[in-house]
C-alpha cells in the first residue's frame, strides 16, 4: 500500500507541475493556473476511483469496453477542463470530447484484443 | 462502498452511471441559472463526474472498513483531503471570488480547515459512540 501511495503521490505531483507549467506557457492568468493545478490533483484522485472498478469491469467484454470508455472520457474531460483553450467554443469542445473519447477507447480496446490474442498464441 | 472481490450487479452499474449523469445535469443547471456561457456550463458539468470519481478514489486509499481502526492523524488526513476535493469542486463550479488568487487560496484553505475539521469532529464522535456500543 505504501508503494502505491508513493507512486500515486509522485504521479500527482508530476502531472500537477506539468499542467501548471503548460497553463503558464499558454498565457493563463494566475487564477486559471491555480484552478488547472487543482484540477490536475483532482484528476489523479479520480483515476484511483476509476481503477477501483477495474477488477469488476474487466471480467466481461462489455464491462471492459465500458471501463475503457469511462477511462478515456475521464482523461478527455481533464484535457477539456485544464488544457483546451476556452475560446474554442462549446460546439468544438463537445466534438473534441466525443471524438477523442471514442478514439482513445477504440485504440485501448484494439490494443487489449491484440494483447489477449498474443497471450493465447503463446 | 466498492468491493474488489464481488462483481457489481447490472442495477448497481446503472445506478452509478445514472447518479453521475444526474449530478452532472444538476451542476450544469446550476451554472446555467448563474448566467454563465455555454463553455462554462459544458466544462463545469464535466467536472461533476470527476468529483464523484475523486471521492471514490480517496476511499481507495482510506477504506471504509477501517474507519473505526484508523489512527487520529490518518483520520484527520482523510477528512482534510475529502474537504479539499469538495473545496476544489465548489471553487471551480461556484467561482466565489473571480480573478482574485489570494482570495481563492484563502477561501480554499479556510474551507478545508472548517469542513475538514467539522467532519473530523463528527467522525471522532461517531467513533466514540461506536466504542461505547461495543
Amino acid at each position: 500500500m505504501r508503494d502505491r501511495i508513493v507512486s500515486a503521490l509522485t504521479g500527482g505531483i508530476s502531472l500537477t507541475a506539468a499542467t501548471v507549467l503548460l497553463s503558464w506557457f499558454g498565457g493563463s492568468d494566475t487564477t486559471e493556473i491555480f484552478h488547472h493545478g487543482l484540477l490536475a490533483m483532482m484528476y489523479c484522485t479520480a483515476i484511483q476511483g476509476l481503477s477501483s472498478f477495474s477488477a469488476v469491469a474487466l471480467q466481461s467484454p462489455a464491462g471492459t469496453a465500458l471501463y475503457l470508455v469511462a477511462n478515456a472520457a475521464l482523461f478527455t474531460a481533464f484535457l477539456v477542463l485544464a488544457i483546451l483553450p476556452s475560446e474554442l467554443g462549446v460546439g468544438r469542445q463537445a466534438l473534441f470530447f466525443l471524438c477523442t473519447t471514442a478514439a482513445l477507447a477504440g485504440v485501448g480496446f484494439a490494443l487489449l484484443v491484440y494483447v489477449e490474442r498474443r497471450r493465447r498464441e503463446f | 462502498m466498492i468491493s474488489r472481490e464481488k462483481p457489481m450487479s447490472k442495477n448497481a452499474v446503472l445506478q452509478t452511471y445514472f447518479g453521475a449523469l444526474l449530478f452532472a445535469t444538476a451542476t450544469g443547471l446550476f451554472v446555467w441559472f448563474n448566467g454563465e456561457d455555454g463553455v462554462a456550463i459544458f466544462q463545469k458539468s464535466l467536472l461533476a463526474p470527476l468529483y464523484l470519481l475523486a471521492t471514490t478514489g480517496l476511499r481507495h486509499f482510506f477504506p471504509r472498513e477501517q474507519d473505526h481502526r484508523r489512527g487520529i492523524l490518518t483520520m484527520l488526513e482523510y477528512h482534510a483531503l475529502e474537504a479539499a476535493v469538495l473545496g476544489v469542486f465548489l471553487l471551480i463550479v461556484i467561482d466565489p471570488l473571480p480573478n482574485d488568487l489570494r482570495g481563492q487560496i484563502l477561501y480554499f484553505c479556510l474551507f478545508v480547515i472548517v469542513v475538514g475539521g467539522a467532519n473530523f469532529a463528527l467522525g471522532m464522535l461517531q467513533r466514540s459512540r461506536h466504542g461505547e456500543n461495543r
